[in-house]
């Protein structure tokens, strides 16, 4: 680089590199206070009651005791919540992406009346804040006979704005030579979509996926409110609040739960990281 | 024989032509409706029934007019409310960016341990707020949590009425400020080298470099982050409902959205819930439309 250029000197150098060292040093402190939290459940998920209740608190646990997670996984309801949560999240992804794919491909390669006035409208829809409308909603939902219902939480989030919006970026990059060469092969709209835009795309389509998943399992307020009479529809989120262990097994079963329901997301969030923000960036500040 | 099968080749596309337009609606069909059923017509219907009574079996009784409002206005809860949703969003908001960007200065350059400090400082977007509440609930618990322990602190984090809106800020910015970290560390990152490098070279410390080349050059991803977390943080309810349960008694955590919530779920007041409603929808339009003004003057689209 041309710093190197710039720097001749040895002790400008070793400068450099214990202002290296040091910022390191700093960054890596920030990033422990910042994950305290995190570390502080996996922590006491493996202490034993008499640990959790000692004073003065203790920060790490005495051994790997997996009681709270036998508990948890055993006395609670948080299998049945886990299941209730990958349903929801699995399919609202699977249909976000659809729906997401589909209206991107209409608006980016399709010509069609009004199709500016219909791109407003979607974009729109952001301006409209999802709990203005949760009164309302509820209400379509509960008409619609779908209260404690999978499809009843689901519904809502069967589109998302954004989601088209950043389908809609990436298809307009897509050289529309790729689809007139189709074309004159006998291609049609559907097939394209399908068999050709589809495969090519699927970076986007792993980053809709995985901003779905990680937005549905992580919900609250609505499936709180849809699920609110039945205890067996309740979502991991709206569930970890409602555990009741055994007293002596509260804290502990409660943090093996919660950590049980960080797993899936925080696995997501560690092996796709950068895609995501790489995918939400382009569908947000290019504009 | 090659002249009479381009014949047919050319005129396809006519006849295609009147297809795709109706083809075009058929792909966004799907995307649409959910949109007007979910988004639009709910939106109208809250307006519409804001001016009207409403009783608790969701039956419109009698047009109010603006009686609805008045009440809501009148009334010292929603006042606290409103109150607290200020206050929660003017300092979640800014602390979060200004963290949020003090880490991503820090990581800008790569360096050895760049990926695990990276990692670490943008966990807490994977962290749910119902798992957030669970953990924060029991390291601030005065009896048996660490935090007033080790930090030799005597403070009621969720019990003191003037405590817990300190105690929702401090988990607001921490999940936020993960997410945040990430788009400005891309955006950090992507500052042309060149003008950081004459810069270098005329001398200018690193604060001058921040405040006129930093700043301004990830001024548009400053701008997103800014209206997605005003927008996020004047409608923020879910913290007071997993955090203090409710609260219900008080309003000392109340929010306007918490507000609506109670009002619609446990009061079956619909009339208020919709005008509270519409009342929060106005105030966080006003904040974006004003943060869109800041937008022309200062950010700076390269």
């Amino acid at each position: 680089m041309i710093g190197n250029k710039t720097l001749p000197r040895t002790s400008n150098r070793k400068k450099q590199r214990t202002q290296d060292w040091l910022i390191q040093l700093i960054a890596l402190v920030c990033g422990l206070i910042i994950i305290i939290p995190v570390l502080y459940c996996l922590s006491l998920s493996f202490m034993r009651v008499s640990e959790i209740l000692s004073r003065p608190p203790k920060i790490f646990p005495g051994g790997l005791y997996l009681g709270n997670y036998e508990t948890a996984l055993t006395k609670s309801m948080i299998p049945r919540f886990l299941l209730n949560s990958m349903i929801i999240s699995l399919i609202c992804s699977i249909v976000r992406v659809l729906t997401a794919s589909l209206a991107g491909f209409g608006f980016a390669f399709l010509d069609f009346r009004g199709k500016n006035l219909l791109f407003y409208l979607v974009l729109g829809t952001m301006l409209i804040p999802g709990d203005v409308i949760l009164t309302s909603n509820y209400f379509t939902i509960s008409q619609l006979g779908l209260v404690n219902t999978y499809l009843g939480i689901m519904l809502l989030y069967f589109v998302s704005a954004n989601n088209i919006f950043m389908m809609r970026q990436h298809f307009l990059t897509v050289s529309k030579t790729l689809r007139e060469a189709a074309q004159i092969d006998g291609c049609g709209d559907l097939r394209f979509y399908g068999q050709i835009l589809l495969p090519i795309s699927s970076p986007v389509l792993v980053t809709v996926f995985i901003s779905s998943f990680i937005s549905t399992w992580n919900m609250y307020l609505w499936p709180l409110i849809v699920a609110n009479s039945s205890n067996e529809m309740r979502t991991v989120q709206v569930g970890l609040k409602t555990l009741n262990f055994a007293e002596e097994a509260s804290y502990g079963g409660t943090m093996a739960g919660a950590m049980i329901i960080l797993i899936p997301t925080l696995l997501v969030f560690l092996i796709f990281q950068r895609r995501i923000v790489g995918g939400m960036s382009t569908g947000s500040v290019k504009g | 024989m090659e002249k009479q099968h381009a014949a047919p080749a050319v005129q396809q596309p006519k006849t295609g032509r009147h297809l795709k337009r109706a083809n075009g609606y058929f792909y966004l069909l799907p995307a649409l409706l959910l949109i007007v059923v979910f988004s639009y017509i709910p939106f109208i219907k809250t307006i519409f029934l804001s001016f009207f009574t409403i009783n608790s079996s969701n039956e419109v009784v009698a047009f109010a007019g603006l009686k609805n409002y008045l009440r809501v206005l009148e009334d010292q809860e929603f006042l606290n409310s409103v109150v607290n949703t200020i206050k929660y969003t003017a300092v979640t908001v800014p602390v979060t960016l200004i963290l949020a960007y003090f880490f991503a200065m820090l990581c800008c350059r790569t360096r050895r341990l760049s990926r695990v400090y990276e990692t670490m400082l943008a966990l807490p977007m994977a962290v749910s707020m119902s798992v957030a509440t669970t953990i924060f609930n029991l390291m601030l618990n005065p009896n048996i949590g660490p935090v007033n322990h080790y930090l030799h602190l005597n403070v009621e984090w969720l019990t003191d009425k003037n405590t817990v809106i300190y105690t929702l800020i401090l988990i607001g910015i921490w999940l936020h400020v993960g997410m945040a970290f990430l788009f400005l560390l891309s955006a950090v990152r992507n500052v042309p080298a060149e003008l950081l490098e004459s810069a270098r070279l005329d001398g200018a410390p690193l604060s001058r470099q921040v405040i006129s080349i930093y700043i301004p050059m990830t001024s548009p991803t400053l701008f997103y982050l800014l209206c997605t977390n005003l927008a996020s943080s004047m409608m923020m309810s879910d913290l007071v409902i997993a955090l203090t349960q409710g609260g219900t008694s008080n309003s000392s955590t109340s929010t306007i959205i918490y507000y609506m919530y109670r009002k619609a779920f446990y009061i079956y007041n619909y009339g208020a819930a919709y005008a509270s409603a519409v009342l929060a929808f106005l105030i966080a339009f006003a904040l974006i439309l004003a943060s869109f003004i800041l937008e022309k003057r200062k950010v700076h689209y390269s």
